[in-house]
């Protein structure tokens, strides 16, 4: 889970004990046991904001340098694009270094959070660099032109990772239960089943073919509902707009149902509810881990296309 | 439903193995507890309990990327070594003069390893098929891998202008050699990019006298553009205060009460210039000046006086030698490996060609001489080649150079014409008709009776003949000029010109030159076309009236206004208002306005400037930044070129 999901769980403190004693000193006891989670978790979110804001000017820093860096050597007899070429593509192999922090956890090379907030600090200050490298014109050959494709895309993705890593999280952790990504398929399949013994239970083992009402509806409505994940987009937008539909035709045939089925079709609204929890977490779990599949290959494009790249200019290139 | 699905408690969430393969009944809900295999093998025993194992998502995820690092670097590798590397690789496409010449990368790009580390480096100002020197000329050819494509010598003298080096002495300067043009000309960036456009701050990286712009902190106009040497020495202060005001016969075809600029320049096509033409502007007064009369046509060769025939030739006319008192430069040229022998000869005998009273060393010097002038026209009759390979021998290479300029000069030389002459002169002097034209040693030869090639006068050569010509007259192979600006005869002062800086000969040509003079029959060109010390060596006659190598760039067409497309529409006075001629008493003297051959094009030290200077606060009246109210650019490349003497585009072979 991720390290928002992880701050909503944060534990409660060690009890302070010792000096406080009596009745007072339990009352503000129970009021710093109760106060403390919050307390952290405001210390957290100001220690974020200022490591945000430490970035976010080391960038503009470090950007504002290159630029006058570049446009020194630019206006110079230096070479600007080949200096800011290099140290983009020095850049880029940097980043793309965050794969293999990954692939080598072993290596003891620092958290993985450090890396991916570097990682997106540097995928922005690649951003500039590429910008001082292209000279704000948009490259027209043909290998150039792929490479910088290949650039937009993987930072158009790298991008779109950063708002789902950043929001995503939150939105898990507002809703729902937490629950591994991979073992959801087995809590649908649980609920699948618990809705099927549900419906057995109250209208029989031939419920269907008696034309029962809970019956009918939960083999038209329910079971597909319930047998494969659903609504993956309304989800990804943050719509509720499925879930209301199904429970308002659940609500419709209550009317048609006695006592016993009515508590029933209860359950089986809960059931769904909660698969729908499952959907919304598969879908915003799913995402965050299949953007990677276009990330990341795209990376490995841009790598192939970068040694091409490097190798013509300096093969084709002008003198030192 | 209240109950939590997902526990994390040590009993409630055992490890799964998750990668690369994870249990097939997973997604029903019922994973085995052991799971599949590092291999993907079910670990299930009974065969009715296996399932079909799936790859995890970052499994998945691993292979999706192998798979797309191999394609795609099997497209790239297919596409490299195809028919479609060049579009593939080319960075975009090239400005259209370019494009319109240039078929693939390796009419630019060719392997260079001893300039630059690449394998195709971008071209250089390497001559050969591939280098921008192969289309592009410069002002001085010699120099233009310096910078400015300058010669060293310009360069600390242009201190004096105020863009003063970072090192007086040149240090600092970058080893232009081992740039690339596309150092600052940045091609494959579209039809219409521009490859000249460069920011001040470039300048600025040799130039250390820096400042804020035109108006604020450039340095005054010292020598530009009155004080300075021009390619054409013409008096304005005589032709304005004497010549045109005078009511006299002289000058007829001038309207001698108003005299006027633009009766002489106008602009040129290019807007740029207004450098006067000879047959428009002086013609009428000095056309005869010009004019070669038939016994003063340059001498090209002739036969020295000898009291015997030279050793190896049988025979040698006696009507030959002494008709001259100078022995033209053309002909030492053409003396091949005997150059050394005339170089030897005393002074006396250098100076004419009455040689047969000699003895001694002078004598063999003699015998050397004319030995070989008899092999130029009897034994190479008809030999093209051997003729140039004279020229070549004796000119140090300046006629057979592989530069442009050195194809251009042998080219107008017009060897072949020459060559007939001399065939029409051994024909004369050596009369054997039998064609061999000298007889060898071993025949008995005629005694030489004085006059035994002539049987009769020769017939006089037409009046109006011109080129390469045998007068029988002069004895001598003389070129008529057909009139001002003759090609040949320029190829030939040039080159003559040229070869002064030839050790060997160095002296007695300098010892011709003087005065201002290609020798005193050349007078009729040099009077007006100055001859300047080349740095790069020898003498340059200044052919072309534009004054050279400047690193100023003055356009005159809009700066005097587009209404009028006539330029005698100007308003009265508009030349004047940058150039203004001082009253005589304060200029030099008429006709003196350049003495001699010496100096740089900043050596004012022999110059008498007729023209008040340009103060630059006249310039900066519009030359300013807007918010200052000025309407014209100042950037540094608004009045400067780079490359001194300008860039002039040439064919090169085989294009």
């Amino acid at each position: 889970m991720t390290r928002d999901g992880e701050a909503g769980r944060v534990a409660i403190g060690g009890a302070a004990t010792g000096a406080l004693q009596g009745e007072e000193a339990a009352r503000e006891l129970m009021s710093r046991r109760a106060s403390a989670p919050a307390v952290r978790v405001l210390r957290s979110g100001r220690a974020r904001a200022r490591r945000r804001l430490r970035h976010a000017a080391g960038l503009l820093v470090l950007s504002a340098a290159v630029t006058l860096w570049a446009r020194r050597l630019g206006d110079g007899l230096g070479d600007a694009s080949v200096a800011t070429g290099w140290l983009l593509a020095t850049v880029l192999l940097g980043l793309a270094a965050f794969n293999l922090r990954k692939l080598v956890p072993v290596l003891r090379l620092g958290p993985a959070a450090s890396w991916l907030r570097w990682h997106a600090s540097g995928g922005l200050f690649a951003c500039v660099v590429f910008v001082l490298h292209v000279e704000g014109r948009v490259p027209d050959g043909r290998l150039e032109g792929a490479v910088a494709l290949a650039f937009a895309l993987v930072t158009l993705t790298g991008f779109v990772g950063l708002w789902m890593s950043r929001t995503f999280p939150k939105r898990l952790a507002r809703r729902g239960e937490e629950v591994l990504h991979e073992r959801i398929p087995r809590f649908r399949a649980r609920l699948h089943a618990e809705a099927e013994d549900v419906v057995r239970e109250v209208a029989g083992p031939a419920a269907l073919a008696s034309g029962n009402a809970l019956a009918s509806f939960h083999a038209r409505r329910v079971e597909p509902f319930l047998a494969a994940p659903a609504n993956r987009w309304a989800h990804l937008r943050g719509s509720g707009a499925p879930l209301a539909t199904l429970t308002r035709d659940m609500e419709s045939i209550r009317r048609r149902l006695d006592v016993e089925e009515s508590a029933a079709l209860d359950e089986l609204l809960a059931i769904c509810r909660k698969k729908d929890e499952l959907d919304f977490h598969d879908a915003l779990q799913g995402a965050l881990k299949g953007w990677l599949f276009v990330h990341i290959p795209l990376t490995v494009v841009l790598l192939l296309l970068l040694v091409v790249h490097v190798w013509a200019v300096h093969a084709f290139g002008a003198a030192a | 439903m209240t109950r939590r699905m997902q526990g994390f408690g040590r009993d409630e969430s055992g490890y799964e193995r998750t990668d690369p393969w994870v249990c097939g009944r997973a997604a029903s809900g019922e994973p085995c507890a052991a799971g599949p295999d590092r291999r993907g093998r079910c670990l299930q025993h009974e065969a009715v309990d296996r399932c079909r194992p799936t790859r995890s998502l970052r499994s998945r995820r691993r292979r999706l990327t192998a798979g797309v690092a191999l394609l795609t670097a099997g497209l790239l590798a297919v596409l490299l070594g195809g028919g479609a590397s060049e579009a593939l690789l080319s960075p975009g496409p090239l400005v259209g003069a370019h494009a319109d010449v240039v078929a693939g990368c390796s009419d630019c790009h060719a392997p260079d390893g001893a300039r630059t580390a690449g394998l195709f480096p971008a071209p250089g100002l390497d001559e050969g098929a591939t280098g921008c020197g192969a289309c592009h000329a410069f002002g001085h050819e010699d120099a233009r891998d310096r910078a400015h494509s300058l010669p060293a010598a310009f360069l600390p003298t242009r201190e004096g202008g105020g863009a003063r080096l970072a090192d007086a002495a040149g240090a600092s300067v970058p080893d232009h050699a081992t740039f690339s043009c596309a150092q600052c000309h940045a091609e494959h960036r579209g039809a219409d990019a521009s490859l000249t456009a460069m920011a001040d701050a470039r300048c600025q990286t040799c130039h250390a006298s820096t400042f804020d712009g035109f108006a604020e902190g450039h340095p005054e106009f010292v020598g530009y553009p009155h004080a300075r040497r021009r390619p054409i020495a013409f008096d304005h202060t005589a032709h304005f205060d004497d010549y045109f005001l005078r009511e006299s016969d002289a000058t007829p075809s001038f309207d001698a009460a108003a005299p006027r600029c633009t009766d002489c320049h106008a602009p040129e096509p290019s807007g740029e210039m207004m450098t006067p033409r000879f047959d428009d502007a002086c013609a009428a007064c000095h056309g005869d000046d010009v004019a070669f009369a038939p016994r003063d046509a340059p001498v090209f060769a002739e036969l020295p006086a000898l009291a015997e025939p030279p050793a190896g030739l049988a025979t040698w006319p006696t009507d030959v030698g002494a008709r001259r008192l100078e022995v033209p430069p053309e002909m030492r040229l053409l003396l091949g490996d005997a150059a050394a022998d005339w170089v030897a000869l005393s002074d006396r005998s250098r100076r004419a060609l009455a040689w047969r009273g000699l003895e001694g060393e002078e004598l063999a010097h003699a015998d050397a001489i004319a030995r070989s002038l008899g092999g130029l026209v009897a034994e190479e009759r008809g030999d093209d080649d051997a003729l140039a390979a004279r020229l070549c021998a004796s000119s140090d290479g300046t006629c057979c150079d592989t530069t442009a300029r050195g194809a251009e000069l042998a080219g107008a030389l017009d060897l072949p014409a020459l060559r007939d002459a001399l065939d029409d002169a051994a024909d004369a002097w050596f009369a054997p008709p039998q064609g061999a034209g000298v007889l060898p040693p071993d025949v008995d030869a005629p005694e030489i009776t004085g006059d035994a090639h002539v049987d009769a006068a020769p017939p006089p050569l037409p009046e109006d003949a011109t080129g390469f010509l045998f007068d029988p007259a002069a004895e001598a192979v003389v070129y008529r000029p057909t009139g001002h600006a003759d090609p040949v005869l320029a190829a030939w002062i040039e080159l003559v010109a040229r070869r002064v800086h030839h050790e060997a000969d160095a002296l007695a040509l300098e010892d011709v030159l003087r005065d201002n003079a290609l020798g005193t029959v050349y007078r009729r060109c040099t009077g007006c076309h100055n001859v300047d010390r080349d740095p790069v060596g020898g003498l340059h006659v200044h052919w072309d009236g534009r004054t050279p190598d400047t690193l100023v760039r003055f356009v005159h067409r809009p700066h005097l206004g587009e209404p009028s497309p006539r330029v005698t529409d100007w308003p009265e006075g508009t030349c004047a208002t940058c150039h203004a001629l001082r009253p005589r008493d304060e200029a030099a003297p008429a006709n003196s306005f350049f003495y001699g051959w010496e100096g740089r094009p900043t050596d004012t030290s022999r110059l008498a400037v007729q023209f008040d200077p340009i103060p630059r606060e006249r310039c900066a009246e519009c030359h300013a930044p807007e918010d200052e109210g000025g309407r014209a650019p100042t950037s540094c490349l608004s009045c400067h070129r780079y490359h001194a003497g300008g860039v002039t585009h040439r064919t090169p072979a085989g294009r």
